[in-house]
């Protein structure tokens, strides 16, 4: 995997922490959570969820929780919730900038 | 109609779009890769059926996450086929309405940087040691103070195919490559997916190619082992010129042999060499008969311009002679303060007649001429 600290998440990024960030979550309920908040917009193929699950255990955002059988469930790290919280903002401000540019049109 | 089928496998890890492509031609024509280890890849014969193959590079991981981590791959509607090697997972799917195995260029991008960092690392250690083996060659040519074509001449089989057929080949796949995987790296950091724009079938055949020239290797090294032992009593020199010690002086049929400078050997471009010298009067005077055949001509005239040039740096005053014959392409004497030498070369025979002691070698042309014709 990648070794260079994430900067700006991307939007895949973004709805896997957001997902975690009031409850833990397993893989399958990770896709169901993010196809139903987007309503299918943002699609997540199991490559990238594992990718994005690999990158952020190893980058302490998140940690894995509980086994059960087969199932693994992930927890959002505090480290991840301020990740999420500067990225939210960082979207807000890009939301404000655009409404802001788009009013005075 | 079989129902299991092996072929070679693919090898070029930094274009999974040509080992997808090949694996959905594959799956097209009904067969599914089920194995994947060492050289070969299995198929087993399925229902013929469009489908979706993708490679994915995978990190180490225990057992029972591989496990979960299939599970939800399969409830994703993306099935696991086989691993290749220890860093790649094959996964296909037969529904094209599923979403794809990956959806984001930049998570993309991150998952195949680990793989092609490892390849590009690769690619520079084989050149590394492709430039080790030619500074190790430069060095023992130094060491022993040998010019570049008679390191060639005494060069056995497994030498020469390594610098003369190896060597060049997989220099250029290894640059050819490194490029690729430059310019992969680069696309995907710029969120763009890499492909070499080639078919399938020409990536497999460079791995092909490779392969065939590793195995023509060790077969043809092991052929020369078998024809080198049946030729080693001695090259066949019947057709050379020989001119003894007794034809040139009186007294000398007791001259003796030279041993350090005996040789009668046979080499892959130098299949006859036979050096005798014989001399008297603790090495005050010799005589030496060299008498080469070449595999090729031009190696032949190589060898002429050679020997020449050696004789006039140690005798840089020599007197030049040309010598005609129709027997020979070319000729000449060279006569310096004490030593003599007639050289000629005719097709691939080069010869030579040296001594160090006043004689009409001249004399002897007629006679060397018959024996090359």
């Amino acid at each position: 995997m990648a070794k260079e600290p994430l900067k700006v998440l991307t939007e895949s990024m973004f709805y896997v922490l957001l997902s975690l960030l009031r409850q833990e979550r397993c893989g399958t309920e990770i896709v169901q959570f993010v196809d139903e908040r987007t309503a299918g917009r943002v699609p997540l193929g199991p490559g990238t969820l594992y990718t994005i699950l690999a990158k952020f255990q190893e980058e302490g955002l998140i940690r894995e929780t509980a086994v059960d059988g087969r199932k693994r469930t992930y927890a959002i790290t505090e480290r991840g919730s301020a990740l999420f919280r500067q990225e939210l903002s960082r979207l807000k401000l890009c939301v404000a900038d655009g409404d802001r540019e788009e009013a005075q049109t | 109609m079989r129902q299991k089928k092996r072929t070679i496998a693919p090898q070029e890890m930094w274009d999974p779009a040509a080992i997808e492509q090949w694996l959905e031609e594959e799956a097209r024509r009904g067969w599914r890769i089920t194995d994947c280890s060492g050289w070969f890849a299995k198929f087993k014969r399925v229902e013929p059926q469009e489908c979706r193959m993708r490679v994915y590079p995978c990190d180490p991981e225990a057992k029972e996450a591989w496990q979960e981590r299939i599970a939800v791959y399969e409830e994703m509607g993306w099935q696991f086929a086989v691993a290749l090697g220890m860093d790649f997972e094959v996964y296909y799917c037969d529904d094209p309405t599923i979403p794809e195995l990956d959806t984001d260029p930049e998570v993309f991008a991150m998952a195949w940087q680990e793989p092609l960092r490892k390849s590009w690392r690769y690619g520079w250690m084989l050149l590394a040691a492709m430039l080790a083996v030619v500074l190790i060659v430069l060095v023992s040519m130094l060491i022993v103070g040998e010019t570049l074509l008679e390191y060639l001449l005494e060069a056995e089989f497994r030498m020469l195919f390594l610098l003369l057929v190896i060597m060049p080949v997989f220099t250029v796949l290894t640059v050819w490559r490194l490029r690729q995987i430059y310019q992969a790296r680069k696309k995907l950091a710029a969120g763009i997916r890499h492909t070499t724009g080639d078919n399938w079938r020409r990536s497999r055949s460079r791995w092909r190619v490779s392969v065939v020239i590793v195995l023509a290797f060790w077969l043809g090294a092991w052929m020369a082992d078998i024809f080198w032992m049946a030729v080693e009593q001695g090259p066949d020199t019947s057709g050379l010129p020989y001119v003894s010690t007794e034809q040139l002086a009186e007294g000398t049929e007791n001259w003796e042999p030279d041993f350090s400078a005996y040789r009668r050997q046979c080499k892959p471009l130098r299949p006859v060499r036979s050096d005798e010298r014989r001399f008297a009067y603790q090495g005050e005077m010799s005589v030496m008969n060299a008498r080469s055949r070449l595999r090729f001509e031009w190696l032949a005239k190589a060898l002429y311009q050679e020997t020449k040039r050696e004789f006039l740096k140690e005798h840089s005053a020599a007197e030049k002679q040309t010598v005609e014959h129709t027997a020979f392409d070319e000729a000449m004497l060279l006569r310096g303060e004490k030593e003599q030498m007639l050289l000629v070369r005719s097709g691939e025979v080069v010869y030579f007649l040296q001594v160090d002691f006043p004689a009409d070698l001249l004399a002897h042309v007629d006679e060397i001429a018959a024996e090359l014709a």
